[in-house]
């Protein structure tokens, strides 16, 4: 499907655009299963049981795959701990590109944060954000009429 | 670049060499970002184009939620304890229609991904599907001092 621009989808009738989400909605469908097969790459390709205890620094993470399963190593004062290499927000492989503060870890993809000792999330993704609320007002022939308030950020 | 990006196999990416898979994986970001956008702009369209709808206090049932429009804006009208309460009917996650999902309390939840929004303040309450703790795993080391991976915690 040819992306149509932002003209063009002004000209499309209601029904047309309703017709359009439908099939970008299924196109959404495959661009996740494509995104997996991505995940699933960059999580394996890590040579099994490459990583030593002393070769992994202190701050530093790294990954191991054993048995099939592709774990996040991190170091932290001396002591090493291993998670579960996909973040449970869109189950991207921690390791890749991650960053490493203190406990907590920092997924690339979306930047969530989670405590490598306890593998709770500390901050979630960014990729959702509040909405704007309205004030209510009522009409004199009683319908509900909204008005945008001031601090809404457009 | 791959022309299609949709048309790419599992074992077509497995063959790739490290760095055309880093390569080839940025791509692939940029072109599903792109179909984001649009998909969101479609979204924000419909809303715009979509019938302005008059609503009455008392149409809506308690703990009902039902949409009205705000000039261009689609907005969402929640009732609660005898309250109306209105926010953007743009999930904050996918811009879908809030409308869709469901009222318990004072807060709704999208029907596409679960994020969940206060209809009083609009704040986010959960991104979207519910973080579960990472699984945590004991750590060894074998003689050589590689890592091996224990039984999980």
């Amino acid at each position: 499907m040819r992306p149509p621009a932002r003209a063009e989808l002004e000209k499309l009738a209601f029904s047309e655009l309703r017709e359009l989400a439908g099939e970008l909605a299924e196109e959404d469908e495959q661009i996740k299963k494509v995104r997996g097969y991505f995940m699933d790459e960059l999580r394996s390709r890590i040579p099994g049981r490459a990583i030593g205890l002393s070769d992994l620094g202190e701050g530093q993470i790294g990954a191991t795959v054993q048995n099939g399963s592709s774990f996040l190593v991190a170091k932290v004062e001396g002591k090493v701990f291993a998670l579960d290499n996909r973040c449970p927000h869109r189950g991207f492989p921690l390791h890749y590109q991650g960053k490493l503060d203190g406990y907590t870890v920092t997924c690339a993809f979306h930047a969530g944060r989670f405590d490598i000792r306890t593998g709770a999330c500390l901050r979630h993704p960014a990729d959702t954000y509040p909405c704007d609320t309205f004030r209510v007002l009522s009409a004199a022939d009683g319908t509900i009429a909204c008005a945008p308030k001031k601090d809404n950020v457009q | 670049m791959k022309e299609h990006m949709l048309e790419y196999t599992r074992e077509e990416i497995s063959r790739l060499p490290d760095d055309r898979l880093d390569r080839a994986w940025k791509e692939f970001m940029t072109f599903a970002g792109q179909r984001q956008r649009l998909r969101e702009e479609v979204q924000r369209m419909l809303r715009r184009k979509s019938r302005a709808k008059s609503v009455r206090v008392e149409d809506i049932p308690e703990g009902g939620l039902a949409i009205t429009k705000a000039g261009e804006k689609e907005v969402l009208l929640a009732k609660v304890q005898g309250q109306i309460y209105a926010i953007d009917n743009a999930c904050g996650h996918s811009g879908y229609p809030l409308d869709q999902g469901k009222l318990d309390g004072y807060v709704v939840t999208c029907r596409w991904h679960d994020a969940k929004f206060d209809v009083r303040s609009g704040a986010v309450l959960a991104p979207g599907r519910d973080l579960r703790p990472i699984k945590r795993f004991r750590v060894a080391a074998d003689v050589d001092g590689a890592v091996i991976i224990g039984e999980e915690l």
